[in-house]
């Protein structure tokens, strides 16, 4: 049996706990049957702070902050940017990745 | 009026008789390995010979195909061109099939050639025509062939095909399903001189594109019926039969390997075509043992602009990556599909009402380009195919037609081949993405040479070349897309239209924390002369566009507008540009090293300002030389400052959940924010 499973890049999941972490710092993310992004930071930035305007104007190689978001996760133990969405503001977040743990253990032999 | 069900059906393969699993049992040791490739040889020949014969920019950089058919319509193999086509190839001769082959007013005959472009029935868009010719082999029926290519002009209320002002299918022009214009291997003349009458704007290149597709067809009719008088009709059925179950398997056990769940994304469109607002496409990836069903509940209501996709256009969208992707090393037949399932909802910009328009469906149903391309990426991380994790491109795949007599006299409706070949690939899980890397729709495009261009149509090149910082962030950066601007040139206009999007909003997120592409405008100079200008010592610009609107060195006014532009008339002298996007980056920014970030600041690949501001790293302007003690410094800064803005989540949802984007943006959206239909859709 493989205790730790990586998932993503910066994610992984302790089958015998059944719990998200960090695969930078080991920090629990919460429950593997839940939505990771719970138990990360979470940050609305706007898009003009990543992807710089050349010029003003409604068209300005930038996304449009009133119409574009950045919501980006955060570990909250070593500040790895796990993961990014670009959505209009106020829009549900996304809930990725939604695994069938059981299959997942038995596929391990957890 | 329309068959939806064959449509619908139509993607998968037929179940096999008795008979065609009896034949394929029956091959020989070798059987399958010489002869499988030795038909992949005969479609290489067959495109070879539309691509010479053909005169269209797109017969030359990509947007085509020749694939060779089962008796019943399968799929058994292609040469690309394009994955979309060889897909929605199978519905015309099923159609044929169903329709015509009892009917003794049309019938299905040796030496018989039928032609179409109509979506529903085989292409992703009326742009997309196919010459369909059975192949009989004693007085039967034993495969089909078909040979498809994009044709930039289809007599709509706009030039170049892809009509953004469209209102409905009736503003699009020439749409022909399934339709017999040859007889005993001669094409009929009544029915080519109807074809110049719809395509009145570029009647030669219709014509001479019309016997292109149709002599390719016919070489690789010759050739499939040699192998038929060589090994017979029953062991070409067993050869097809094991091509296509080949790829069922592959792709069954493929799939069995990737961990079961739910995996999900979101996207947003920026525009109908006619008015920038946002449309919504989530995706909801199910794997459950050795099949996928793709699901794209909660997509954006209908509407009555023109960036929608039929749902044969979007099946085929979604059949592009995952040919090019996970499925890449498999034979690219009908098999591939049969463990994918679809839910497209209809009545939304994913399948509207037969009646919309839908001549830019490529530029919607590519939302599934990013959509699959981060999904999959998603689900395939934990498996042995994390060598293929990538976020793939962003969905703006086109680029701008250019309609006018050019400096030749003759009249000419037709692509920019290059720009729509210079997508940036995103980054994948171990290394950079691609700088203009190609047509996302398949791998196999050219993007013709500045001298081609040149030649065939009055333009001339300002610049040509990567564009810094259009590719998106992160560990490894997403690779860029290219800046271009053309003069126009030797005559007196030239009129241009656009049906890109992502003006305000990209349609890609990057993966595992990797930024999007940025988003790009559509730019014009009027009131200009900008060739004067040069003899006047004006220089063309060190990083395009970005240096185009800034300093502005030719003089006249520069418009900035969305890049889905309906037809623009460009004077002698006046400045249009044509850049395309880059693709998404992948990891945390603060992760790429700072040498890394050095060489792109070097390579112009991105600005000095993005390596201090996005990826925090000091860099000596003048030697490009990286300040480690300094960089290490900033870095952590940047963590710190993310903690500090940062939120839990339930704290940050209380206060996300009460924004809403600004009203114009939910115009077409859908109810807010579960985007259902909330508005009647009038189309007159």
């Amino acid at each position: 049996m493989s205790g730790k499973v990586e998932i993503t890049e910066y994610l992984a999941i302790d089958l015998a706990r059944e719990r998200w972490q960090c695969r930078r710092c080991d920090h629990d993310l919460g429950p593997a049957r839940a939505n990771y992004k719970e138990g990360c930071l979470v940050a609305d930035r706007d898009p003009r702070e990543v992807h710089e305007p050349v010029v003003e104007g409604e068209y300005t190689f930038a996304p449009d902050p009133e119409w574009c978001r950045l919501v980006e996760f955060y570990c909250p133990n070593c500040a790895t940017l796990i993961e990014v969405e670009y959505l209009p503001p106020g829009h549900p977040i996304t809930h990725d990745i939604e695994l069938d743990i059981d299959a997942l253990k038995a596929r391990h032999g957890a | 009026m329309f068959d939806m069900e064959l449509v619908t059906s139509g993607l998968k393969p037929t179940a096999p008789s008795p008979e065609q699993l009896a034949a394929m049992e029956e091959l020989g040791p070798g059987d399958y390995e010489i002869f499988s490739e030795k038909l992949n040889m005969i479609l290489e020949e067959g495109k070879r010979v539309m691509t010479l014969m053909g005169i269209s920019s797109m017969l030359h950089s990509g947007d085509t195909m020749a694939g060779i058919y089962t008796a019943e319509g399968d799929l058994v193999t292609t040469a690309c061109g394009t994955y979309l086509h060889c897909v929605t190839g199978q519905i015309p001769v099923k159609f044929i099939l169903r329709y015509f082959e009892q009917d003794p007013s049309v019938g299905v005959r040796e030496g018989d050639v039928f032609y179409c472009n109509e979506a529903i029935y085989g292409g992703i868009h009326n742009p997309d025509q196919f010459a369909i010719m059975p192949i009989f082999h004693e007085g039967a029926i034993v495969s089909w062939v078909v040979v498809g290519a994009h044709q930039s002009e289809t007599g709509g209320k706009e030039p170049g095909g892809e009509v953004t002002t469209a209102v409905s299918r009736h503003d699009e022009g020439m749409k022909l399903t399934p339709i017999k214009i040859g007889e005993n291997y001669r094409l009929k003349t009544d029915i080519l001189m109807m074809m110049e009458n719809f395509i009145s704007r570029a009647p030669r290149m219709q014509v001479t594109d019309v016997k292109a597709r149709v002599a390719a067809c016919d070489r690789i009719r010759l050739r499939v019926q040699e192998v038929a008088a060589r090994r017979g009709a029953r062991f070409l059925s067993g050869l097809f039969r094991k091509m296509i179950k080949e790829s069922e398997d592959g792709a069954r056990k493929r799939i069995s390997t990737w961990n079961d769940g739910v995996y999900r994304h979101v996207v947003f469109i920026d525009t109908t075509g006619s008015e920038a607002s946002l449309l919504r496409v989530p995706i909801a990836v199910h794997k459950k043992g050795d099949r996928l069903t793709i699901d794209l509940t909660g997509t954006s209501p209908e509407h009555e602009g023109s960036f929608q996709a039929l749902a044969p256009s979007v099946r085929a969208h979604c059949a592009v990556n995952l040919y090019q992707f996970p499925f890449h090393d498999f034979p690219i037949s009908a098999g591939t599909m049969e463990p994918v399932d679809f839910v497209i909802p209809h009545g939304t910009i994913m399948d509207p009402d037969p009646e919309a328009a839908i001549s830019c469906s490529p530029i919607t149903a590519s939302a599934v380009f990013p959509l699959l391309g981060v999904a999959i990426s998603k689900m395939m991380y934990d498996s042995p195919q994390r060598d293929l994790v990538c976020g793939f491109c962003s969905s703006n795949s086109s680029a701008p037609m250019i309609a006018c007599t050019n400096q030749h006299g003759a009249k000419v409706v037709d692509f920019m081949g290059f720009p729509l070949n210079a997508w940036g690939l995103s980054a994948r899980h171990d290394m950079d993405g691609i700088d203009a890397f190609g047509f996302p729709h398949g791998p196999w495009g050219k993007g013709p040479d500045v001298e081609d261009i040149e030649r065939a149509f009055p333009l001339l090149h300002l610049y040509q070349k990567n564009m810094p910082d259009s590719g998106g962030f992160g560990r490894w950066r997403g690779g860029n897309g290219v800046t271009i601007a053309y003069v126009v040139h030797k005559v007196p206009y030239a009129v241009f239209t656009a049906t890109t999007k992502e003006s305000k909003f990209p349609t890609h997120t990057g993966l595992f924390g990797g930024y999007s592409e940025t988003v790009v405008p559509a730019i014009r100079v009027v009131g200009t002369d900008a060739v004067a200008a040069m003899k006047d010592g004006a220089l063309a610009l060190a990083d395009g566009d970005a240096d185009l609107v800034k300093e502005n060195p030719f003089g006249g006014t520069i418009v900035m507008e969305h890049q889905a532009r309906p037809a623009r008339v460009v004077h002698r002298g006046e400045i249009i540009c044509s850049s395309t996007q880059g693709g998404g980056g992948y990891g945390d920014v603060l992760e790429r090293p700072a040498a890394e970030v050095a060489e792109d600041v070097r390579t112009r690949a991105i600005t000095p300002e993005t390596a201090r501001r996005v990826y925090h790293v000091v860099i000596e302007p003048e030697t490009l030389l990286v300040d480690e003690e300094a960089t290490e410094a900033a870095r952590a800064e940047a963590r710190l400052a993310r903690l500090a803005r940062a939120k839990p989540y339930g704290e940050f949802m209380r206060e996300w959940s009460a924004k809403r984007p600004h009203p114009q943006a939910l115009k077409f959206f859908g109810s807010w924010p579960d985007a259902k239909p909330n508005r009647e859709v009038i189309r007159i």
